[in-house]
């Protein structure tokens, strides 16, 4: 029983966003399953469990309030098999997903105190440690390198097979409709908003008409938004709540960041894996974002201009009223008269239906 | 000029449809009626009647202290029997006169009626002093206090607040609907004081028959305009109301009348028009009386001192046992646990609800959605105030603009991880402007607000 106003909340909880995301998730887990197979579902459904029974685990052990039901390490683990290339062995998302979760979330204190994406933690952990095995995309019929390596290096590319995902990716992040599909979900709901993506799209794209040595042409583009998870991760991991700034401006900033350190590691050489140092390095700008850029309450600053506009609109309605007044002579029982008589009758003494 | 809105503010189910179509319905007290002294912002009144002398309606029986009070007058005829502590709002105990109603409900003698030609200032100002008029949109801060600003020169807009951000309450639109004229005369009142004032009445966009009603009724008066406000919580409050209409902003800080505004409830100005044009005293207040347990829901036009529990008895009782009865909305009102409280000048509503949903909930760890930040129509950062109301860091707190919080309760609307927010920061504040010392600015608005 709370005795403190409101006595109404909002019927949106933590885990009802966080189920939302994962439903946004689907379209592109149902395409990375179609294309890579049966081993894929495999990575990804061990991954989500094992987030999840890291989570649970770390809980029980050291006493806290049980956490899984907001369904935060679920999606943790499901971004994190999504970003995994379709065929590794099947220890790399049981390993990523722990040391993610582990080291990274809880051990900073769970949900909204992590300063970096569990997930994205947990995929540069493996990148590090086996970076020819995560860079090595064969599945089925598709070949060893994705589309933006073939680009890079000069080959051909079929723009169709990257918007349906039907090329050599990671499992979650080859369908480009798919993506926009959850996105759009994401949108509407109200969970993502667009400033983030708004400023990774704007710097990447400059960086690269500068530096990418293919100035306007629209298919490198194409490759390189939807190649190399850049559209996945710009509106599903840069998105999460715990690791981006709390306000539109800084989040803004934070996605301005986001597109240089990508198109920078890009044009280093690093190209499947440029996202995801870029998205570590900028969850470390949060912290400085969220305290230097505080936002300015309403009405804090009275400047001179507002002082001014106040002093300019009052001339301008004497001026106007000295001409209403020359017009017509202001006569206060024109509508005296035009009133019924309700102005005159007693509100409280009225004693009629008392009984 | 006109924005219409604010940035900021939740939209939380409103319930207005539960009471909004049936007409204002007066209910006289039987038996005892409690008057306590502490009814507005300021010093409590003192009592001028003993126990055992006979009172009518309408005379005085307690005395403005000072110029930050107001008068309380006896709102039935009968005899005082007591002048003793009894429970108010809120789990309270104050100071009150209470009076045995002989159910006759005598008056005391009226003068005539004045003429609006001959009205002057100052004749307007003792006559709201005189008739114990206060704010009824919640606050509470005798009315002759605006009236008597020094400069009424500088007042541009004179706005008569009508638009009811509070869910489930009404009796601001029911009195509009039904007494129109007295809502107009009793801005025409105000605007002769302040001579270089507009006129504005601001509706909510859901009031669109009594928009064109009012347009028509003001159509030959160049001194007053009809507008209408988006409907979103925290629309009728003072800061808000101000920007959406003029575009001037104001902080914590100010008064509305720093930035040439006055704003008054319709309810007010309806008790100016009374107390002016009729020298009838503030007796009566319109409750709400709504709520899903409530039997037949309506507004009421109930004599102050009456108590909640007769109230309801009147209105039908309730129709199913409620979980949660609350003195004014959902979003700032107050738990009421003993119906045995009096009306009071403040009082707007009393809603009784099955499910006490805010108590169901479990609050759970923050995930940083920053729904908060978006919802906080001062734009501040409502969570990492609440991080440094959590360490008890005041020096941050203020840093971080912790004193420009105005209690709307968005952020604890909003929030998905249930944190109540808003009470936590304002305990906080509270803290704070108990020492002037830290308060610094601050102290000179928010000193009195606190005393509600």
């Amino acid at each position: 029983m709370t005795g403190t106003k409101p006595f109404t909340k909002s019927s949106m909880t933590t885990g009802g966003m966080m189920f939302l995301v994962i439903l946004s998730l689907l379209p592109s887990v149902y395409m990375g399953v179609f294309h890579y197979g049966l081993h894929a579902a495999l990575i990804i459904v061990l991954s989500t469990s094992t987030a999840v029974v890291c989570e649970l685990l770390f809980e029980v052990i050291f006493r806290r309030t049980i956490t899984i039901n907001d369904y935060s390490a679920a999606v943790s683990g499901l971004i994190l098999g999504m970003i995994l290339p379709p065929n590794v062995p099947l220890y790399f998302p049981v390993v990523g997903s722990a040391v993610g979760i582990l080291a990274f979330k809880m051990a900073f204190g769970g949900i909204g105190k992590n300063i970096l994406n569990p997930a994205m933690t947990g995929k540069l952990l493996l990148v590090v440690a086996f970076r020819s095995k995560m860079n090595d995309y064969s599945c089925d019929s598709f070949g060893k390198q994705t589309p933006l390596t073939d680009m890079v290096n000069g080959n051909d590319v079929n723009l169709v097979d990257l918007l349906t995902g039907n090329t050599a990716a990671c499992i979650g992040t080859g369908c480009a409709v798919a993506i926009l599909a959850g996105a759009v979900i994401l949108l509407l709901v109200g969970i993502i908003d667009l400033s983030i993506p708004i400023g990774a799209f704007i710097s990447f794209t400059i960086l690269m008409i500068l530096f990418g040595k293919n100035g306007w042409n629209p298919v490198f583009f194409a490759v390189q938004y939807i190649g190399g998870s850049f559209l996945f991760t710009v509106f599903f991991m840069a998105e999460d709540y715990s690791t981006r700034p709390l306000t539109k401006k800084g989040r803004l900033i934070f996605g301005l960041i986001f597109g240089c350190f990508t198109a920078v590691f890009r044009l280093m050489g690093y190209v499947e894996d440029a996202v995801v140092f870029a998205l570590i390095l900028c969850d470390l700008t949060v912290v400085i974002i969220d305290r230097k850029l505080l936002p300015v309450p309403f009405g804090l600053i009275q400047t001179g201009r507002s002082a001014r506009k106040i002093r300019e609109a009052r001339r301008r309605r004497e001026r106007l009223e000295r001409e209403r007044a020359e017009e017509k002579d202001s006569d206060d029982m024109v509508w005296e008269n035009e009133l019924d008589t309700d102005v005159l009758e007693s509100d409280s003494r009225t004693p009629e239906d008392r009984g | 000029m006109a924005r219409g809105t604010f940035t900021g503010g939740v939209h939380p189910y409103d319930g207005k449809d539960l009471s909004r179509h049936m007409p204002i319905k007066t209910v006289y007290p039987r038996g005892i009626v409690v008057f306590p002294l502490l009814q507005h912002m300021g010093a409590p009144a003192i009592p001028c009647v003993k126990v055992g002398d006979p009172v009518l309606t309408g005379q005085m029986i307690a005395k403005a202290d000072g110029d930050f009070s107001a008068n309380i007058h006896s709102s039935v005829s009968g005899m005082v029997v007591a002048i003793r502590d009894c429970e108010t709002v809120g789990e309270k105990q104050e100071k009150c006169i209470v009076i045995s109603n002989d159910d006759r409900f005598s008056e005391i003698p009226y003068p005539p009626v004045r003429k609006f030609g001959n009205l002057t200032p100052i004749a307007i100002e003792s006559a709201v002093r005189g008739a114990g008029v206060v704010g009824m949109g919640g606050a509470g801060l005798p009315t002759h206090i605006k009236l008597s600003y020094e400069h009424p020169d500088e007042i541009d807009y004179c706005i008569a607040n009508c638009v009811e951000c509070e869910p489930y309450l009404t009796s601001d639109y029911r009195r509009i609907v039904e007494n129109p004229a007295k809502v107009l005369n009793g801005l025409r009142i105000l605007l002769k004081v302040f001579p270089k004032a507009r006129g504005i009445i601001a509706l909510d966009e859901s009031m669109q028959d009594v928009y064109s009603e009012l347009r028509r009724y003001t159509a030959g008066d160049h001194r007053i305009y009809v507008k209408k406000l988006e409907s979103k919580f925290p629309q009728g409050s003072e800061r808000q109301l101000i920007y959406a209409l003029t575009g001037r902003t104001m902080n914590s800080k100010m008064l509305p009348s720093d930035i040439g505004c006055i704003v008054n409830n319709v309810d007010t100005l309806v008790a100016v028009n009374q107390a002016v044009m009729l020298y009838e005293p503030l007796l009566t207040r319109l409750i709400t009386v709504s709520g899903d347990c409530i039997a037949r829901p309506r507004n009421y036009r109930v004599r102050i001192g009456m108590s909640y529990a007769e109230l309801i008895e009147r209105a039908g009782g309730f129709s199913s046992r409620p979980a949660l009865i609350l003195d004014g909305g959902t979003m700032t009102g107050k738990r009421i646990t003993n119906l045995n409280v009096p009306i009071t000048k403040l009082s707007s509503g009393i809603i009784a609800l099955s499910k006490d949903r805010a108590a169901a909930m479990k609050e759970t760890a923050c995930s940083r959605c920053g729904r908060c930040v978006e919802s906080c129509p001062d734009k501040l950062l409502p969570i990492t105030i609440y991080n440094d109301a959590l360490k008890g860091d005041k020096t941050s707190f203020i840093k971080h603009h912790g004193l420009e919080c105005c209690n709307c309760v968005c952020c604890s609307y909003i929030c998905p991880s249930k944190i109540d927010l808003a009470d936590k920061i304002n305990n906080m504040k509270r803290e704070i402007l108990a020492n002037p010392d830290e308060a610094g600015d601050y102290s000179r608005r928010l000193s009195y607000r606190e005393q509600k």
